[in-house]
């Protein structure tokens, strides 16, 4: 007999997580793997990648997100000269009602619950690494005074693959402390009708709030508890080892088209993610499927590619493919 | 009433339950793999080894081990199989699949064995809701039937070692094959056809002198004539079974010796009847059993110790044995007309002008001694008997003599039993014989081994140019022929020739002084090859024929003696005529021919590419090696030794020089 309180957890997070893909969805077309993708970093307290062209949605998703959970939202356009101090905050001179004057912290956009860092990749790489103490201390340090940004806190940072001129390619670290990245595809035919009826129209309401700040973090803990058998850690870790051109268990491609592989961050991130689907598909613990499918939205961008693979045009989607087919979910 | 004890764990746990049953399920499937596997497996390797088998590469306790191999590795691979234990992760992920569980399944009993379980809430959630599910799926078609992999090999490889199989079956002969099969005629020309005749009639004319009836072996004999000359049977065949009828009618001889001696024997059993103590003798001497007889006369010598009998008495066992004696005589007279008669129609032959039948008439001759003596055997040994018997009769003039009179009788009867071991072993002796001569004809005839009948007419025609006697063709085994070879019958200025086979070396004749031609009897058991007067080579089995008749010790006056020999070839350096030396009897295993006399197969050598051919040479190695086998193993005299090796050095293949045509 299943424990009342747990099920009820967990019914609940799904109930609620129900609710909030159908408040963005009345703003957002399509999108779904990528609207499951935010959630899972949102719920498992990580940030996202998104790589798409412009105009395939992807501000307006975050958007609508951070307006159905009710947290904080900010949005950073990253632009070559944008300066650090443009997204953490600076200290100005401020003078009192009594005419006193003191150097006061003004905070800047990161200070949200979300942060919605556009076409991140344009920034210059001092300014993506200001955003990299945010992104994994969740906090900014100022001066002598570090500031802690407010849980949930969540970056989804947006870059576009095309546009190569005048971007700064985001280093491996900054890389390693996304969550996911989620590749956001164009929509279909009857995606883009949808769209175009939604927009062309009457403007439609703005995504109401259907969770708060609180419940996300209870939705968190839920999700951290989660149980995990060893053979489907194993599994996770066999995977992320066979991505390391170095491991013997790694394929042929591996060998071939990686640099460098995952680190153990990679194996965290691909367990949280699926942690957070198996508890949306009902489950108390994790499967090797929720692994198998969190795999490449959570190691994908972690793969430094060899020059043959960047020579031959290689995506790290399809060597994930390989490892993943070669990789055996049990070992006897 | 309920019990307080606990159901085991996998009566009342689903997960357990199911785990259990789809473990069970996978390892009777393994199994059934396995020993499909192993089937195969052992199919191929009875094909192989049946088709090794085939092709003679392969001998039949090796097939036998093959199949055996085949017939055991499926039972082996299922045992092996079903021992192996299989994982519960397996079994598990089988149910997960099998009802798109999604691993609930596998994680269940992954959290449950590490004990995540306890200490969870999630992970003991987790194992619950794997059973609930559970529940609701029967756990048995997680794991369904199938068949095995291999299975589609059983079917090629199956048919495959049934046809082996089959190869193996002879199938009964269609007509017109067995026609085909059907040997063709043999090329035996009139004149062997002739000689088979002839010889057929002289044994039944022997038959019919001797008071006997002519044996089936007769009969049968006549009827291989007649399949002969219709041509039905071919010649290798004929021969076989023309050596195994004389050889019949030879133990059918034998047997009469036997049977005369049987009736001797209930015929003085008939006179010792009357009396009470030789009453048990006589009972035995019916039987006829000459062993027990003189056991029981010695019971009763041992009686008469015990109580003396009665003047009356003693009369009475007197007139008893001398009845038996006088019964026996009558045998011993009857043997002695026979022997006699026997003499007769040997002297006749030995007398025969008739020069193409040359070698048919000595060998007839040769039997006929053997007859003759064996009838002198008889009179003998019933002579003897009636000898000790009369003495014995004789002795009974006290009660004192009475037991001594039984027990000379006894002994006599005894004596006449041990004689009887000693026709044993002159039949073995005998026997042996026999086969060494076959063997030697078939070794001869595999030189013609082709079967081609132009053949055997060269060889034919060849072998009657090198005997120079034009003898006839098919070599008539007659009884007798080898073991008697050695008297040429020819005594007259030939310094006394030697019975057995020693052919006198330097006696020259009458004329010419004493001959050295020795009345050498030949160690008893041992047979050899030795030259005869024509430069053939003749077995002599020695022992088995009488001493030489004469030792040629008189230069002046000629003829055979009667006696046995007093002198011996001066260049023996031992004395020739030691015997009771220890000796096995011995021979050389030859080839298959069917035909022929030990010369048969110098000349089938010669015939095949000059007189020194390899299968000459192979032939004369086999059996020096073995003379000198036998010379090295047995105590055989030196002058025999000489002999022997003389004989071998004569006949030894000749090298052939260069330039030699």
């Amino acid at each position: 007999m299943i424990e009342p309180a747990v099920q009820q957890a967990v019914q609940r997070l799904r109930d609620d997580v129900a609710r909030l893909r159908a408040e963005v969805g009345r703003r957002l077309v399509g999108q779904a793997p990528v609207l499951d993708g935010v959630i899972t970093c949102l719920l498992a307290g990580g940030h996202a990648l998104l790589e798409g062209v412009p105009g395939v949605g992807k501000t307006m998703l975050v958007r609508a997100l951070a307006q159905a959970t009710g947290l904080r939202f900010s949005r950073i356009q990253f632009t070559p000269d944008l300066v650090p101090a443009d997204i953490l905050g600076t200290m100005v001179l401020a003078e009192s009602e009594r005419g006193a004057r003191a150097l006061e912290f003004r905070p800047g956009p990161v200070f949200a619950h979300v942060v919605l860092a556009d076409e991140v990749n344009r920034a210059t790489p001092k300014t993506q690494s200001a955003l990299l103490e945010a992104m994994q201390e969740h906090a900014v340090t100022i001066g002598r005074t570090t500031h802690p940004l407010e849980e949930p806190y969540v970056v989804l940072a947006t870059q576009n693959p095309l546009e190569m001129e005048g971007t700064y390619p985001l280093p491996e670290a900054q890389l390693d402390r996304f969550l996911l990245k989620l590749l956001v595809p164009l929509p279909d035919r009857a995606q883009m009708h949808e769209i175009l009826d939604r927009t062309t129209g009457t403007e439609p309401p703005d995504p109401q709030p259907v969770l708060d700040r609180a419940r996300i973090l209870e939705m968190r803990r839920t999700v951290r508890e989660v149980a995990v058998a060893r053979h489907v850690q194993d599994y996770a870790i066999r995977i992320v080892e066979a991505t390391r051109p170095q491991a013997p268990s790694a394929p042929e491609s591996v060998r071939r088209f990686v640099r460098w592989g995952a680190s153990p961050r990679g194996a965290q991130a691909v367990l949280l993610a699926a942690k957070v689907r198996a508890v949306l598909d009902g489950r108390y613990a994790v499967a090797t499927e929720d692994v198998r499918e969190t795999a490449k939205p959570a190691l994908r961008h972690r793969l430094v590619p060899s020059f043959e693979a960047q020579a031959e045009g290689i995506e790290a989607d399809r060597v994930l493919d390989d490892v993943l087919a070669r990789v055996p979910e049990t070992v006897d | 009433m309920s019990s307080d004890r606990p159901s085991p764990p996998h009566r009342t746990d689903p997960l357990e339950r199911a785990l259990r049953i789809v473990a069970r399920r996978l390892r009777a499937q393994r199994a059934l793999d396995a020993a499909v596997l192993g089937a195969v497996a052992g199919a191929g390797i009875a094909a192989l080894g049946l088709g090794l088998g085939r092709a003679h590469r392969l001998d039949a306790a090796a097939q036998t081990l093959s199949l055996g191999v085949a017939a055991a590795l499926p039972l082996l691979f299922a045992a092996l199989s079903a021992l192996r234990p299989v994982s519960r992760l397996a079994c598990a992920a089988r149910l997960d699949r099998a009802f798109a569980l999604r691993s609930r399944v596998a994680v269940a009993v992954d959290l449950a064995a590490s004990g995540a379980a306890d200490r969870s809430a999630f992970a003991r959630a987790a194992v619950e809701d794997a059973r609930d599910r559970l529940r609701a799926h029967p756990p048995h078609r997680a794991a369904r039937w199938r068949w095995p992999r291999s299975a589609p090999w059983l079917l090629p490889l199956g048919a495959g070692l049934l046809l082996l199989a089959a190869m193996y079956v002879p199938l009964p002969p269609s007509p017109r094959s067995a026609a085909a099969a059907r040997p063709e005629a043999p090329a035996i020309d009139a004149t062997e056809l002739e000689a088979l005749e002839d010889a057929i009639r002289r044994l039944e004319r022997r038959a019919a002198a001797a008071g006997m009836t002519p044996p089936p072996e007769l009969q049968a004999l006549r009827q291989l004539l007649e399949e002969l000359r219709a041509g039905r049977i071919d010649r290798t065949r004929a021969l076989a079974r023309i050596a195994e009828l004389l050889e019949a009618v030879e133990a059918q001889s034998r047997a009469h010796v036997v049977r005369a001696t049987e009736r001797a024997l209930r015929a003085a059993a008939g006179s010792m009847r009357e009396h009470d103590a030789m009453r048990e003798a006589a009972r035995a001497l019916e039987t006829p059993d000459a062993r027990r007889a003189a056991e029981a006369l010695r019971h009763a010598a041992e009686a008469l110790r015990q109580r003396p009998p009665s003047r009356r008495e003693l009369d009475g066992m007197r007139r008893a044995l001398r009845e038996a004696a006088d019964r026996l005589q009558d045998a011993a007279q009857e043997a002695e007309n026979e022997r006699r008669l026997l003499q007769r129609e040997a002297s006749r032959a030995e007398a025969d002008p008739e020069p193409d039948l040359l070698r048919e008439r000595m060998r007839e001759l040769e039997r006929l001694r053997r007859d003759v003596e064996q009838r002198e055997e008889l009179r003998r040994r019933l002579e003897r008997l009636r000898r000790e018997l009369e003495r014995s009769a004789e002795g009974l003039d006290s009660p004192d003599a009475a037991s001594r009179a039984l027990d000379a009788a006894a002994e006599a009867f005894e004596s006449l039993h041990r004689e009887g071991l000693t026709d044993a072993q002159r039949e073995a002796l005998r026997r042996l014989l026999e086969q060494l001569r076959e063997s030697m004809r078939r070794g001869g005839a595999d030189g013609g081994a082709e079967g081609q009948q132009g053949r055997h007419g060269r060889m034919r025609r060849f072998e009657l140019r090198a005997g120079g006697s034009g003898e006839q063709g098919v070599p008539i085994a007659l009884p007798g022929q080898a073991g008697t070879q050695g008297s040429t019958g020819r005594s007259s200025g030939q310094g006394g020739s030697s019975a057995t086979g020693q052919q006198g070396e330097a006696g020259g004749g009458a004329e010419r002084g004493p001959g050295s031609g020795s009345a050498q009897p030949t160690e008893e058991g041992q047979p050899v090859l030795v030259p005869d007067a024509r430069g053939d080579s003749l077995l002599v089995i020695p022992g088995l024929e009488r001493p030489g008749r004469g030792n040629g010790s008189e230069p002046q006056r000629a003829g055979s003696g009667s006696e046995p020999g007093t002198e011996h070839d001066p260049t023996m350096l031992d004395d020739p005529t030691r015997l009771g030396a220890r000796h096995q009897a011995s021979h050389v295993a030859g080839l298959p021919v069917g035909q022929g006399p030990t010369r048969r197969q110098v000349i089938f050598g010669a015939a095949q590419g000059g007189f020194a051919t390899r299968s000459y040479e192979r032939v004369y190695e086999e059996y020096a090696g073995h003379a000198e086998e036998v010379l090295e193993r047995d105590q055989v005299p030196p002058g025999y030794r000489f002999y022997v090796r003389r004989y071998f050095e004569l006949v030894r293949p000749r090298v052939q020089e260069a330039g030699t045509p």
